[in-house]
This record gives C-alpha cells, structure tokens and sequence, in this order.
C-alpha cells in the first residue's frame, strides 16, 4: 500500500502561496452558484 | 575566468510525483466557527518542481479543473518548495486520492480534450503522447 511521506515539520505554506489561495478562492466566491468555470470553458 | 559551463543535469528517468489538498481558509474566517472555515478545498498536482494539474472545490459550485500549458493563468506559479505545501503537515496525499477526485469531477475527460496543449511530461506519457 502506498504511504503519504511524513513532512519533518508543520511550518505551514508560505505567504507567497496564502495570497496566491486567498485570490482564488475570491474569484470562485465571485461565480454563480453551479456556473464555476471548467478549466477554460 | 574558467569557461566552465554549468554541468548539464541529466534527465531523471522518473521525477516525483506529489499530491497535495488543503482547504480554502480566508485568514477573515479563521476565528469564525468551524462551519464558516469550509470554504471548499484546493488540490494539487506537482510534476516535480511544477505544478501540473490543480483543482478547486467549492460547496454549490461547479469543480474548476486547471492543467499546466492550457490554465496557466489562474494555477500556482509558485515552484513546490515555494509554496512551503511539503512542510505543511497534512497537506500532502496519496496518488490515488488525488486521482480518485480528479476523475469524479470530470477531470479525465478534460484532460483528454486538452491533451495536445499539456506541459507535464509525466502527465503526456500518461496520455501516451510522445
């Protein structure tokens, strides 16, 4: 079976990476209910 | 100054493959109660260095599906180690996890449309694109 690898230490992601997550998840909350995109489309 | 050029690395005949998934916290909700913090999750797959697949869920919306060299735009531009997501406990998966729900919101399908256009080498031989 296969193993997630262990991390050393929780250090948590970067800031660079939070905004990077916080700028997607705003622009998901600003589509329509079931209208989020696929990819391109 | 010695004209010593950099050594060439040689390809690795296998690169690792990771899989992350963490989920969509605003630092706004953090204090809130635990049902404000599900805002959905974000998923990740790194083809070595590179982000090569990334998918977002959220709670009454439609599953986004990116794939490198066709969704460049809106995917992680950050290299692995940037992203600090392999020291983040937790966040990493196994394969078949990633795999299991890239398939259920449709992402074979997609990856076949696009298959052409894909940039990760781990993901055209899994397409047998040459």
């Amino acid at each position: 079976a296969n193993k997630v690898p262990e991390t050393a230490q929780d250090t948590g992601t970067t800031s660079e990476f939070d905004k990077f997550l916080a700028t997607r998840a705003k622009e998901a909350e600003e589509q329509p209910p079931s209208e989020g995109a696929r990819g391109n489309t | 100054e010695t004209a010593e050029k950099p050594v060439s690395k040689a390809k690795k005949a296998t690169v690792d493959q990771r899989y992350f998934r963490i989920p969509f916290v605003r630092p706004s909700d953090q204090n809130r109660n635990p049902e404000m913090k599900k805002k959905g999750w974000w998923y990740a797959h790194f083809d070595g260095k590179w982000i090569a697949r990334q998918m977002e869920l959220h709670p009454d919306k439609k599953a986004v599906l990116l794939v490198a060299g066709v969704d460049d735009m809106k995917m992680c531009e950050l290299s692995l180690d940037e992203t600090g997501l392999t020291r983040k406990r937790g966040a990493e998966v196994l394969e078949n996890e990633f795999e299991d729900a890239w398939k259920e919101h449709g992402g074979t399908e997609y990856l076949i449309g696009v298959q052409q256009q894909v940039s990760s080498k781990f993901l055209q031989a899994k397409l047998g694109n040459k």
